[in-house]
């Protein structure tokens, strides 16, 4: 049964309008970043052609021009803002609509509150992981038509953005390919996890509109905790807010594993208690 | 007469029976308040700053936003965290009493009153109030609370905190002492008009996608400092009476203007053939 309602829940959210929405607004927002940068791209080309000097390959290719690549776009800048939202729209907001539609006391019935709960964390996690992740693999494809896939040096390091004490620079210097899907895989939980936010807030909520955006401000709420942790300039911090970590390039601080994974399980254990443990002791009638 | 009694139904309901609208101004506030006040007395102590900050100071960190952004290696683009919070705060929670409203006794008054022009001019206004009861709260809030710490509860600036804050260079601003009454009205002006988009897209889209707008539109003026992004408005540091080349407060009043009537008529028009029965 549970493997039914999962499928049957998956199909509901990646069949829906709000999905296919999220997804094209993700991918419009890549668009801006895509297009600055082939601006930029022509320039160069320019001017290299115009003089003898060293064309710096390394420091313009495929890896630091896609959106995850750069922090300067106003692509980047906006997807990376906005993704809270992004991952949210798809189906954050479908438990809202059923408990209020009196759809989740039939499916209950049918097939248990446990099978329910479950399928419904998987499908919302599944959804917001997919509205993250699919447009910035859709630019990263599509920045490749444009820019060489040449690879990085450190020598470019303030080009590039990544530096010695960022999060996997090893990688990142010699597998970039290896960077960037692990970098996809770590904004594909992250996604996930931040969609479930709108299920989990859904239990406490009675409007979709309010569960839906709740995450953005949620993770506004992390990012402004910045403002009274990093107090002095001279301190190499780490980064703190998802806002920035999620970005494939160092925005300010370098991200750490320990951070992240500490989020992400941070995130997982009250999103999963709350949406499916706390909430399946409620009353649903 | 109607309208009046429209207009303070939903002032009942939507303002003053809205816990969020006064809630969240408050937390924001404290908020701001507590993160100013460590960085006030951080920058005292390191010497950064000369004397103490007084509550123009505070004005200026919640509504001031960002300096101009120049992409370019080691300039990579944070948004103006404290300026988002505050304005995005305020679209989110206006967005949903009318489509409450609405789907719910709203429908019953549409009916009965055979007026929609009026149902929806009630709405704009107290959208327009919810607004600058918004603002009024988070000013408060900071006013109280510079009282209870017993600071310096007057508009006088410091332009060496602002200088320290934004990161600004010292030939970029004009050296100003207070805060003038046509800069502090400016922002919630700019806000009112940024929800009136917003509510008059929500008609057009879901109100989800109306938020999303608003909020692209913030990010877009911290983004990029241009006359044609409202958001720009609504932030003290880019106006040109602090800002040498900034924006003007002249436009931005026209430009805020504008805006909310546009969104109005364009919102009239929309509501006139707007299917009430399927919300």
């Amino acid at each position: 049964m549970l493997r039914q309602m999962i499928r049957m829940e998956c199909r509901k959210a990646f069949r829906n309008k709000m999905f296919y929405t999220a997804v094209a607004a993700g991918c419009i927002i890549t668009l801006f970043a895509l297009v600055y940068y082939i601006g930029i791209y022509q320039n160069e080309l320019t001017m290299m052609q115009a003089d003898d000097v060293n064309p710096m390959h390394e420091a313009s290719g495929l890896f630091n021009f896609w959106i995850g690549g750069e922090p300067f776009s106003f692509g980047s800048a906006a997807y990376f803002f906005m993704f809270p939202l992004l991952t949210a729209i798809p189906y954050g907001w479908s438990y809202c609509g059923e408990k209020r539609s009196g759809y989740i006391r039939t499916a209950v019935v049918q097939a248990g509150k446990k099978a329910y709960f479950l399928a419904k964390y998987t499908a919302v996690f599944l959804s917001g992981a997919l509205a993250m992740v699919i447009p910035l693999a859709f630019d990263f494809l599509l920045s490749a038509l444009f820019f060489p896939a040449v690879m990085p040096s450190p020598v470019y390091c303030t080009s590039t953005g990544i530096f010695y004490d960022s999060l996997m620079s090893m990688f990142y210097y010699t597998v970039p390919l290896l960077y960037v899907l692990i970098y996809l895989l770590i904004d594909f939980i992250f996604g996930g996890l931040i969609a479930c936010i709108s299920y989990a807030a859904a239990c406490f909520v009675r409007y979709r509109v309010v569960a839906v955006i709740l995450p953005l401000f949620f993770m506004l709420a992390v990012h402004y905790l910045r403002q009274f942790v990093y107090i002095s300039a001279e301190v190499r911090y780490k980064e703190i807010s998802p806002m920035f970590f999620l970005r494939p390039v160092q925005a300010a601080y370098p991200a750490s594993w320990a951070v992240i994974l500490a989020e992400m399980a941070a995130l997982f254990l009250v999103t999963f208690f709350l949406s499916v443990i706390w909430e399946r002791k409620h009353e649903i009638y | 007469m109607r309208f009046i009694r429209y207009f303070l139904f939903d002032l009942k309901q939507g303002a003053l029976h809205n816990k969020a609208l006064l809630l969240t101004p408050a937390a924001i506030g404290a908020l701001v308040f507590l993160d100013f006040l460590f960085k006030a007395h951080r920058y005292l102590a390191i010497g950064a700053i000369e004397e103490s900050v007084s509550y123009g100071d505070y004005w200026f960190y919640l509504y001031g936003g960002m300096k101009e952004y120049t992409p370019g290696p080691g300039n990579a683009f944070s948004f103006p965290v404290v300026w988002m919070l505050v304005f995005a705060a305020v679209p989110f929670v206006l967005l949903n009493y009318p489509f409450r409203d609405m789907g719910g006794i709203g429908q019953q008054i549409l009916v009965r009153s055979r007026s929609r022009s009026t149902w929806w001019l009630s709405k704009c206004c107290w959208n327009f109030v919810g607004t600058v009861l918004y603002h009024l709260m988070l000013q408060t809030v900071g006013a109280a609370l510079f009282l209870l710490f017993g600071m310096d509860l007057t508009y006088r600036i410091h332009m060496d905190f602002i200088r320290v804050v934004y990161d600004a260079l010292h030939e970029e601003l004009w050296e100003r002492s207070a805060l003038p009454l046509a800069v502090l009205v400016l922002p919630a002006l700019v806000s009112a008009a940024v929800n009136m988009l917003q509510m008059t897209l929500s008609l057009f889209v879901r109100p989800m996608f109306g938020f999303f707008a608003a909020a692209l539109l913030l990010l877009a003026s911290a983004y990029l400092m241009s006359p044609v992004l409202a958001g720009n408005y609504a932030m003290a540091y880019r106006c040109d009476w602090m800002l040498k080349g900034g924006v003007t407060g002249r436009a931005g009043l026209t430009a805020a203007a504008a805006l909310f009537v546009a969104a109005f008529l364009l919102g009239l028009v929309r509501f006139h053939f707007y299917d009430i029965l399927e919300e």
